[in-house]
């Protein structure tokens, strides 16, 4: 029996060439690259979702932590309310210096089932020299120069969270 | 942020006239701090001496004694006798023209119109109204102004040192007091004497009295003709030579009537005398007759009153009252004598305006006078030119000299007022050594004295010509500008005004009243800066064309324009009486229409009070809204003395604060004066006194007694006797307890001065002043933090309570004030604000409440029996409290050097929008009278002058009981003599009183007190459950405090029963040298405390006093200090502090130094110079210390002592903070780099005692078509923080705004 070989020295009568190989070949090599391309793109696109998703999260951080300042210059000036300026209310500052937070820790603490957290202190009385500490002389939300530290959380999307970033400033209305 | 409510506090500061009150000279301690507690502000009685030159009329009609509605003489006009009464044209209304010239009522024996020197041939001549029953007006005080009123009391003269000029002897009462002959006699040489208990009938000439045709003598009237008069008799009498030269009798029924056939010449007598015939007539001459309404002269018998028919007129009677031994039941000798000295020292212009000047000038201390009359000015005295006027310095033995020239006021001359006018202003123009004026800011007032019209024209009178002023007032609004009439009295005082007198001294320097600041600023009020003088006249009775014609539209020019005739040149016109007033109106000086002798010295007294009155400086600031917006308020009182310090009163003034978006510049702007807005006496109900079980409304019923007044145990504090005080309403009916309290509720109408007959204290405004109990403001919003303590106090508790009191309450404005109560006003703005809504008598003031009822006494001079006592001056404290199971509002006061006695109020019903005070909102008061008191509390119980905090305090274990405490220091003076922290409960009920020492075992000898203190939180609970943690949880654990010797003490109040203290944790420097050897400096002033490096606690104070008698003249070293408590026990030695020195003061700045800290250091402190010392509250605002700092010596400038600085130091090394500060505005110069204190334009004398920080909002950005100049403006104004204390411009300082860092965690 003869054996029919696709290639080499094949009779010469028989059917010659690589195109189909070649072909196969190409086919081969676009999977390849079309994979690739896939992959890569999924991979591009998963990179601009987490991008994004980050951006998102820290755009939220940003404008909590935004909208905490904004009700503490409300608070301040007894003004407002502005529309949007509802991150917290105003029993939520916290006046005590010595209690043990640290806003990385905090944030550490926290994870994507959280969504959205604020922690705003007044450290007025807590930098060395700034303001008195004096207890029992005037009222608390009298005081022309506080100084608080608004520390935000809060992830991008609050239904299907893929990323938080926490933001701590130092704010003085 | 010990921010909003004290802010800042000067201690008023008070213009005081005030002669000094006897315990203010007693200065027995050279040591600050030590001694008796003042009982009147110590800086009351400084001031620059106003300059006051006094023109009085020495012009014939000087001699006159009558003074009838409208003009100085009688009419007769009833030549056909018909009328009843031939002086009236109908019913109390008399003639202003006719027959006689009736200026007299008593002949004395010589020419009334010649003065006993040279014959007056003037036509017609001054003739007496004879003494009958009919004519019973002239001898009326109703109708005369100037005779004997006997509700009226008339002191003899007074002598330079107070004591009086001998009684008139009732039988030889002297027509003039002084000394035959002696200069400023007139009339008789010698003094005729009157014998007021028998029937006058001298039959000497010119004793007699000339009956015009019409007149009628009537039955029974006994009469005399002197042949030498009439030498064929006269009218029908005296026809023979048996009824001549001897006493006679009408008999006709109808009397005799003298017709005008009888109108005879006379005989013997070389001028024209009118006509009529004279009569020596026998009458009784110590005579009164009333209106048939009047009551009666005290102890009169009324059954021996007679009815004088027709006497005011025609169908109007008078009562006769004769000062007959037979006709009083009682009193005839207090009347009689008071006849008598009023005919010898009041009877006439002349008498009457010595008597006013003596006793009215007696009382005035600080003040620098000049006296001249018109016709004859002082001249040629050494080192003066020709016709400068000697002004006299009461202060320095001024006052003999001053009185001699009033005792010698003559009276023959002209009345050229004109030109005494300019000679008058011209005196402040003078720029010699002795000029008037001494100094830019001094106040300078002339007042001219005239009864009558000007005689002379602008070139003519009193030998000057007149420097010509022009119209002066050309184009000034009405009521001030003129009628386009040049050199009228209006132009001569109002260029003495307008133009600066002395424009060799700086301009725009003299204090300016508060209304220049509360637009819009009436007309009347005296807003010139520049050195001016304010023209007072004092007329008698006169009547101008417009004046005093017309009561109601006269009676205020400012709204009813005058309309100014042109008297440039007229003499002897009505329209002169206008002129002059025309001139006190365009000067802001006052028009007096003295219409009585005794009402002149009234009036010169209120010259002599406007004059000192003057300015005066604001005192405290309360603010609520420190950060601008909506609802900041800012409260300011400020006190006055006057009346030689028995008119103490104050104005509390609210105004609302705004500040400019862009520039960041703030505004104040008038919201209310409380003063203003007290309710009426009668309706104000919410008054209310202590009793030992709680408080009562103040009215008679609970007060029991006039005696309960009076019965203050603590010594010297109450001045009154019931008796005294019911006698204040002599002569009219006794003051009953009703009237007092009324008038201590304020009603006016017993006051003297105000009122005719008001006998009880003058009192300018209702509120009495407010000086160290300065106001504090409640705000619904206040929020005191107490959300996150646990249930049942913080969390949802807490803020339910805050969201009540939001929705329901109103802004309350408390202060104490220093006629006996606490006041609550409403805080709102609008027609709400400033109305009383409560008032407290504190139990422990009650008992010299009487004082306040004494009147000034003109005739006590400078020794008043008023003097001036504190009542409730304490500082005082809100705060929200848990007590009786839910959130409440309390109020903590004491009243200061009043009295030892420390009060809480529950506040909570009053500050609702529609609340009240109940009786049991009163919580507790103790005292150290209360015997139901343990005695130790009452022997520890001193005057408490630190302000009182309430705050929470958890004892024992994190889970012990929780109290509200108000705490104060046991204040100085206490019988113990001890240093003692008291916590007392706030709790109504039974005081709950903790008691904690401090006891220094080698302490300074002498006594001590707690002061001040501040309370701070250090310790939360730990996991075993103990209060040792160091973190805060809301309750106090530490309280750093003050004693009068000079320790700090640092007192652990976390044990149920606290340890006794026995080591202070720093002690001031001890003294080495000098009668204050030994002792160290006291400490009154406040404290506070601030994070410090290490996690310690920087505890600021400053030492010195300002509130013992002593305390003014001292000047012994103070210190500002800062001292780091490291929690490590021990005493801080001041010499481990870090030295900040002052290193030069120039033009109000003080560059202090800037010294790095260096380790190991426990603070630092700063030596100030001589004199000052710190009184007032540390404030600690972004970094920067503020410590308000008061010079109690060394005269600046104007001020005569009483200089404040404010000291701005950073908060962690004393290092100079105010390098970076603008003045007056965000754009305002810069004191320059080092520059540590600054000195406060306070405008007073008053120590500041607190530091107000305002802050406005952060800018929003600006709109796009913003200006350059809108730009820089906002640049420059961003974030910047106002500091200001009373009175004085704010300063404004750069602060750290917006973001200050930023990270991201994650």
């Amino acid at each position: 029996m003869t054996r029919n070989f696709p290639f080499g020295s094949a009779p010469r009568n028989r059917q010659r060439g690589a195109v189909l190989f070649v072909a196969l070949v190409m086919l081969i090599i676009l999977a390849l690259l079309g994979i690739t391309g896939m992959q890569i793109a999924g991979m591009q696109e998963r990179m601009s979702s987490n991008y994004r998703a980050n951006g998102l999260a820290f755009q939220n951080a940003e404008g909590l932590a935004r909208n905490a300042e904004c009700v503490l210059e409300e608070l301040t000036n007894r003004t407002g309310p502005t529309p949007g300026c509802d991150a917290l209310s105003e029993p939520q500052i916290q006046r005590a210096c010595e209690t043990g937070f640290e806003p990385g820790g905090w944030a550490g603490s926290l994870n994507l089932t959280t969504r959205r957290a604020v922690t705003v202190r007044e450290v007025t009385g807590c930098i060395a020299g700034n303001d008195d500490i004096a207890v029992g002389t005037a009222p608390i939300n009298d005081n022309p120069n506080p100084v608080y530290e608004v520390t935000s959380y809060m992830t991008d999307d609050q239904t299907n969270p893929a990323a938080a970033t926490a933001v701590d400033t130092i704010f003085r209305p | 942020m010990a921010s909003r409510q004290h802010k800042l506090v000067t201690a008023a500061a008070a213009l005081a006239i005030a002669g000094a009150a006897g315990f203010f000279l007693t200065q027995l301690s050279a040591v600050q701090g030590r001694g008796t507690l003042a009982q009147a502000p110590l800086n009351a009685d400084v001031q620059v001496p106003p300059a006051f030159i006094m023109a009085v009329d020495d012009s014939g009609s000087m001699t006159f004694e009558g003074l009838y509605p409208g003009d100085e003489q009688g009419y007769w006009n009833d030549l056909a006798g018909s009328a009843p009464n031939g002086f009236f044209s109908g019913p109390n209304v008399l003639h202003t023209t006719g027959r006689g010239a009736y200026y007299h009522i008593l002949p004395n024996g010589i020419r009334l119109d010649q003065g006993g020197n040279t014959l007056n041939t003037a036509t017609p001549p001054r003739l007496a109204i004879p003494p009958l029953d009919l004519f019973g007006f002239a001898r009326s005080p109703a109708y005369n102004n100037q005779w004997f009123d006997p509700a009226v009391v008339y002191p003899p003269w007074k002598y330079a040192n107070g004591t009086s000029w001998p009684n008139a002897p009732i039988t030889a009462a002297r027509s003039d007091p002084r000394a035959d002959g002696s200069a400023g006699t007139r009339g008789p040489n010698p003094a005729v004497l009157y014998n007021f208990t028998a029937n006058e009938d001298r039959t000497a000439n010119y004793f007699a009295f000339r009956f015009q045709p019409g007149m009628r003598l009537p039955r029974g009237t006994e009469y005399y003709i002197r042949s030498d008069r009439h030498s064929n008799g006269c009218g029908g009498l005296g026809t023979s030579n048996a009824t001549r030269n001897s006493w006679q009798t009408i008999t006709t029924t109808a009397g005799h009537l003298v017709t005008t056939a009888n109108n005879l010449a006379f005989t013997n007598d070389g001028s024209n005398r009118g006509g009529g015939c004279e009569y020596h007539i026998r009458y009784f001459p110590a005579v009164v007759f009333l209106p048939i309404l009047s009551p009666p002269p005290t102890g009169f018998n009324v059954a021996n009153r007679v009815l004088a028919l027709d006497a005011g007129g025609p169908g109007v009677n008078l009562y006769k009252y004769e000062l007959r031994p037979g006709n009083f039941t009682s009193g005839y000798d207090a009347h009689i004598q008071n006849f008598a000295n009023w005919y010898t020292y009041y009877g006439n212009r002349n008498r009457a305006i010595v008597a006013a000047m003596s006793s009215a000038m007696l009382e005035v201390d600080n003040m620098r006078v000049g006296y001249f009359s018109i016709n004859r000015r002082s001249g040629n005295n050494p080192g003066m030119n020709s016709g400068d006027l000697l002004m006299r310095d009461l202060n320095s033995g001024g006052r003999p000299l001053l009185y001699d020239d009033f005792f010698t006021l003559r009276a023959d001359g002209g009345t050229p007022t004109r030109s005494a006018s300019v000679y008058m202003g011209d005196q402040f123009r003078r720029t010699d050594s002795g000029a008037p004026i001494q100094r830019a800011c001094q106040v300078n007032s002339g007042m001219l004295f005239t009864d009558g019209f000007t005689n002379e024209n602008p070139t003519g009178g009193f030998g000057n010509s007149i420097r010509p002023v022009g119209d002066s007032d050309s184009g000034q609004p009405r009521p001030i500008g003129g009628n386009g009439n040049g050199n009228t009295i209006a132009d001569i005082a109002y260029s003495f005004y307008d133009t600066n007198l002395r424009p060799d001294l700086p301009a725009g320097l003299v204090p300016l009243r508060e209304a220049c600041n509360n637009a819009p600023v009436s007309l009347r009020v005296d807003c010139q800066t520049n050195l001016h003088m304010n023209y007072f006249g004092i007329t008698l009775g006169s009547k101008g064309e417009i004046f005093g014609v017309n009561a109601a539209a006269t009676s205020d020019p400012y709204t009813n324009f005058p309309n100014w005739s042109v008297t440039g040149t007229t003499s002897l016109s009505p329209k002169n009486v206008d002129d002059i007033w025309h001139a006190t109106i365009s000067t802001r000086g006052e028009f007096i229409n003295a219409q009585t002798p005794a009402s002149v010295a009234e009036a010169m007294r209120r010259v002599l009070a406007s004059t000192s009155a003057g300015a005066s400086p604001s005192g405290g600031i309360a603010l609520t809204g420190s950060r601008i917006g909506t609802g900041s308020i800012t409260v300011v009182p400020s006190y006055v003395s006057r009346n030689s310090g028995t008119d103490w009163y104050s104005t509390l003034t609210a105004q609302t604060v705004t500040t400019n978006a862009v520039t960041g510049q703030a505004t104040f702007t008038f919201a209310w004066e409380a003063a203003d807005r007290i309710p009426a006496a009668a309706s104000r109900n919410d008054v209310w006194f202590g009793t030992p079980s709680g408080a009562q409304p103040f009215n008679a019923a609970n007060v029991g007694s006039l005696a309960n007044l009076c019965n203050s145990p603590q010594s010297g504090m109450s001045l009154c006797t019931p008796t005294e005080l019911a006698a204040l309403g002599a002569p009219g009916p006794l003051i009953t307890l009703e009237d007092a309290i009324a008038y201590l509720k304020g009603d006016q109408s017993k006051e003297a001065e105000r009122n005719p007959g008001g006998t009880l204290r003058f009192r300018t405004t209702r509120l009495g002043d407010i000086v160290n109990a300065t106001p504090i403001v409640s705000s619904p919003l206040d929020n005191y933090g107490y959300q996150s303590m646990p249930a049942p106090f913080g969390g949802a508790s807490y803020d339910a309570f805050l969201a009540a009191k939001k929705l329901s309450n109103r802004s309350m404005v408390y202060a104490g004030s220093n006629e006996g109560m606490l006041h609550g006003f409403d805080g709102r703005t609008g027609v709400l604000g400033g109305i009383e809504r409560f008032a407290y008598i504190p139990q422990a003031v009650l008992g010299h409440m009487g004082n306040l009822l004494f009147p000034y006494d003109p005739l006590r001079g400078g020794a008043q029996k008023f003097q001036h006592r504190y009542f409730v001056d304490g500082p005082l404290t809100v705060s929200d409290a848990y007590f009786g199971g839910r959130w409440q509002t309390a109020l903590a006061g004491s009243t200061g050097a009043g009295a030892k006695s420390v009060f809480a109020i529950n506040v909570s019903n009053v500050s609702r929008n529609v609340g009240a005070m109940v009786a049991s909102d009163r919580l507790w008061e103790i005292n150290d009278q209360d015997t139901s008191l343990p005695l130790a509390v009452r022997n520890n119980l001193g005057n408490v002058l630190g302000r009182p905090v309430i705050v929470p305090i958890r004892t024992g274990s994190g889970s012990g009981p929780v109290t509200w405490r108000a705490l104060f220091g046991n204040g100085y003076n206490s019988v113990s003599g001890k240093a003692v922290l008291f916590m007392v409960d706030i709790a109504p009920g039974t005081p709950v009183v903790t008691m904690v020492e401090a006891v220094e075992a080698s302490a300074p000898a002498g006594t001590n007190g707690l002061g001040n203190l501040v309370a701070i939180d250090r310790f939360s609970p730990a996991t075993d459950g103990t209060l040792t943690k160091r973190s805060r949880d809301g309750f106090v654990d530490t309280v750093y405090a003050a004693d009068q010797k000079g320790a700090i003490w640092k007192f652990d109040v976390r044990a149920a029963t606290p340890t006794n203290q026995t080591v202070p944790l720093f002690t001031t420097l001890q003294y080495t040298a000098g009668a204050e050897a030994g002792t160290r400096q006291p400490i009154l002033g406040g404290l506070t405390a601030a994070p410090g490096p290490g996690g310690g606690v920087l505890v600021y104070f400053g030492s010195g006093s300002f509130s013992f008698n002593g305390d003014v003249s001292d000047t012994t070293l103070q210190t500002l200090y800062a001292v780091l408590d490291r929690g490590t026990g021990g005493t801080v030695a001041r010499s481990s502090l870090l030295q900040q020195t002052i290193i030069s003061t120039t033009g109000g700045f003080r560059t202090t130094s800037s010294n790095p800290m260096e380790a190991g250091r426990n603070g630092f402190y700063i030596d100030l110079p001589p004199g000052e010392r710190f009184v007032g509250y540390p404030r600690i605002e972004s970094g920067v210390l503020f410590m308000p700092t008061y010079e109690a010596s060394a005269p600046t400038g104007c001020r005569a002592v009483g200089n404040n600085w404010l000291y701005g130091l950073n908060a962690l090394n004393g290092a100079a903070g105010l390098s970076a500060a603008r003045l007056g505005s965000p754009t305002g110069t810069s004191p320059g780099a080092g520059t540590g204190a600054l000195n406060l334009e306070t405008g007073g004398t008053a120590p500041v005692r607190d530091v107000a920080v305002l802050t406005s909002p952060r800018l929003p950005p600006l709109a796009a078509t913003a200006t350059p100049a809108e730009v820089a403006a906002a640049l420059a104004a961003q974030c910047a923080m106002i500091v200001q204390v009373a009175g004085a411009p704010p300063m404004y300082l750069p602060r750290a705004c917006g973001r200050q860092s930023w990270r991201q965690l994650q």
